[in-house]
């Protein structure tokens, strides 16, 4: 399946779907900031319990968010965030992180 | 550039050149004032401050900015309960500026700073600089509110009886005073009012003492004498301390019913499931630890420094240890400035933290309103973020942008090995900061010897340097 395919399929099948227009008004780094204060600042991070994101495939990213949200993904706090931003979010978190040089 | 920006550069140029000049950092500052007509001055340089600085640098590297903190070095309070208990020294807390002034290109004036006039956007410092702004950031922190509790004043507090809040000398009294009390002493942990500086943090601070003494002194005592009769984590904190210390879940707490939990996000379903998981052990034998709720007098009406002696609606106790939080409120020169409204905190925007009281100036961090955000760390820290992309915008004569923010509040129950947390994305509704309704807590139905209890802690002590590293590396 493409990349594409698969997020309209999510974006379909997301109860979590918030109107496009209003996620539309936010930008990559607004929603990628969120993730510094445990993942290092854009997602770059060494030496650390964490998982570095900048340079992550971006499907990875957003099957590893998918399955933390639908709990298929074991995990402590990343269940409950990963259910706090939509699935067009968190496709282009995907790609912002992507596009950062580990 | 208007000409309002041109004079307050050339002032801050003037008045400020010379001490500059001999700061590291000001090579950057010149080349990227060189590019620019903007200058941000941030007051304060916690966690809010700090993290502001550095991305505004990020995102908009012509801009430039300058830091006015009184301290050479931070000192972190997110995690320094740990410094009582051995599990961190008071130098593990200690945070260096140089990487935000080297890499990041921010200048520092390491003074207080003391007036602002608000019309001509200047700030001025105890040693006589000023410091011109096109946007003024104020993070300021917290300050105590002694007056609630009679008895208890400053004095008081930095001799006898420590709140420990701010790491610094009553944090040492505090960590001296446990480790120098008699065998089957008492100790009161006496958490503050809503709203305050890192909720979980009193009950953390009890489960690591409590802990500590079961080890080093077995037959001693921790009473948490609260105001309150809930806190934030108190679910899995109080199921935590049910499993660890023979706690016993005071009969009128109101944390386990099916209401109380989808307030924390759950189904209805799923707060039945997970209640039907979890049955408190009544202990025969209670442990060292106990919890005096606000309903049941758990509230300080007065105190006697002299005799060590807490006095509160439920009853009197004295003891050898006695770490009183004190009710907050912003910190002071948000007083002093005129950013606080009868609360005793910053109204702001919601959008950009501008001031609801001052134009170009925003609050950000413990000493602003901010509707659901709890104050803590990661608060601050992703405020900061939010309002360096809305400054940068504002500065370029752009329109703010949706905000989203975030914040993990990380606790430990008393043991390295049994962590928790509380965990929100938060958005903006009807001009309210609210959480998305998710839920925030470990489950009530884990096994006690679940992995996750152990992984919680061990992100615990990760996050300390990654957090960290965010706001000032």
């Amino acid at each position: 399946m493409k990349l594409s395919q698969l997020v309209s399929v999510l974006l379909i099948t997301s109860p979590l779907l918030v109107p496009q227009s209003e996620a539309a008004e936010i930008s990559e780094e607004m929603l990628a900031q969120t993730c510094a204060g445990c993942h290092g600042t854009f997602g770059k991070i060494n030496h650390n319990a964490f998982m570095p994101l900048a340079g992550m495939n971006s499907l990875t990213f957003v099957n590893t968010m998918n399955e933390f949200a639908s709990g298929a993904r074991p995990g402590t706090l990343m269940g409950p965030l990963a259910k706090g931003f939509t699935e067009l979010e968190i496709k282009r978190m995907a790609d912002y992180f992507a596009a950062q040089k580990p | 550039m208007s000409s309002a920006n041109q004079s307050s550069r050339r002032q801050f140029l003037k008045l400020i050149g010379a001490t500059a000049l001999a700061t590291t950092g000001f090579s950057s500052y010149v080349r990227a004032a060189g590019n620019a007509s903007k200058h941000v001055v941030v007051v304060g340089g916690g966690v809010g401050g700090a993290t502001f600085a550095k991305y505004l640098r990020l995102y908009a590297p012509d801009v430039s900015v300058t830091v006015i903190e009184k301290n050479k070095e931070y000192l972190r309070p997110y995690g320094s309960s740990e410094v009582i208990v051995d599990h961190a020294s008071m130098k593990d807390l200690s945070v260096s500026y140089d990487q935000l002034k080297q890499k990041y290109g921010i200048n520092f004036i390491f003074d207080t700073a003391t007036e602002v006039d608000f019309n001509k956007q200047l700030v001025k410092t105890a040693s006589g600089q000023s410091v011109g702004y096109d946007r003024l950031i104020v993070s300021p922190g917290i300050s105590f509110d002694f007056t609630s509790i009679e008895g208890l004043t400053q004095q008081v507090s930095d001799t006898v009886m420590p709140h420990a809040w701010i790491p610094g000398p009553q944090l040492e009294l505090l960590t001296k005073q446990l480790k120098t009390m008699p065998k089957g002493g008492t100790v009161l942990v006496c958490p503050p009012t809503n709203p305050y500086r890192c909720p979980p943090g009193p009950y953390e601070r009890a489960g690591l003492i409590t802990q500590y003494l079961k080890e080093h002194n077995p037959t001693a005592k921790v009473i948490v004498l609260d105001p309150k009769s809930s806190f934030t984590t108190d679910v899995t904190m109080l199921q935590a301390w049910n499993r660890l210390y023979q706690f016993n879940i005071p009969e009128d707490f109101k944390g386990y019913t099916v209401e109380a939990l989808q307030d924390t996000g759950l189904t209805e379903a799923e707060a039945k499931e997970q209640l039907d998981g979890f049955k408190p052990i009544k202990h025969d034998r209670p442990g060292q630890l106990s919890w005096v709720m606000g309903s049941q007098g758990g509230r300080i009406l007065r105190v006697d420094a002299a005799t060590k002696t807490v006095y509160t609606e439920g009853g009197e106790y004295k003891a050898d240890v006695i770490n009183i939080i004190p009710p907050m409120k912003a910190g002071k020169i948000a007083f002093d400035w005129g950013l606080v409204d009868k609360t005793g905190w910053c109204p702001v925007d919601r959008v950009t933290f501008e001031s609801s009281l001052r134009k170009n100036v925003h609050v950000i961090g413990d000493s602003c309103i901010a509707d659901a955000m709890p104050k803590s760390g990661y608060s601050s820290n992703s405020q900061a973020k939010v309002v360096a992309l809305q400054v940068k915008a504002l500065l370029s004569g752009k329109a703010p942008q949706e905000p989203i923010f975030q914040n993990t509040c990380y606790a430990l129950a008393g043991n390295k090995d049994y962590g928790q947390f509380v965990s929100d994305v938060f958005r903006i509704k009807d001009g309210k900061i609210v959480r998305a309704s998710n839920p925030r807590l470990l489950p009530l139905n884990l096994k006690d010897n679940d992995l996750r209890y152990a992984l919680s802690g061990f992100y615990t002590n990760n996050w300390m340097k990654s957090f960290t590293d965010d706001c000032f590396a």
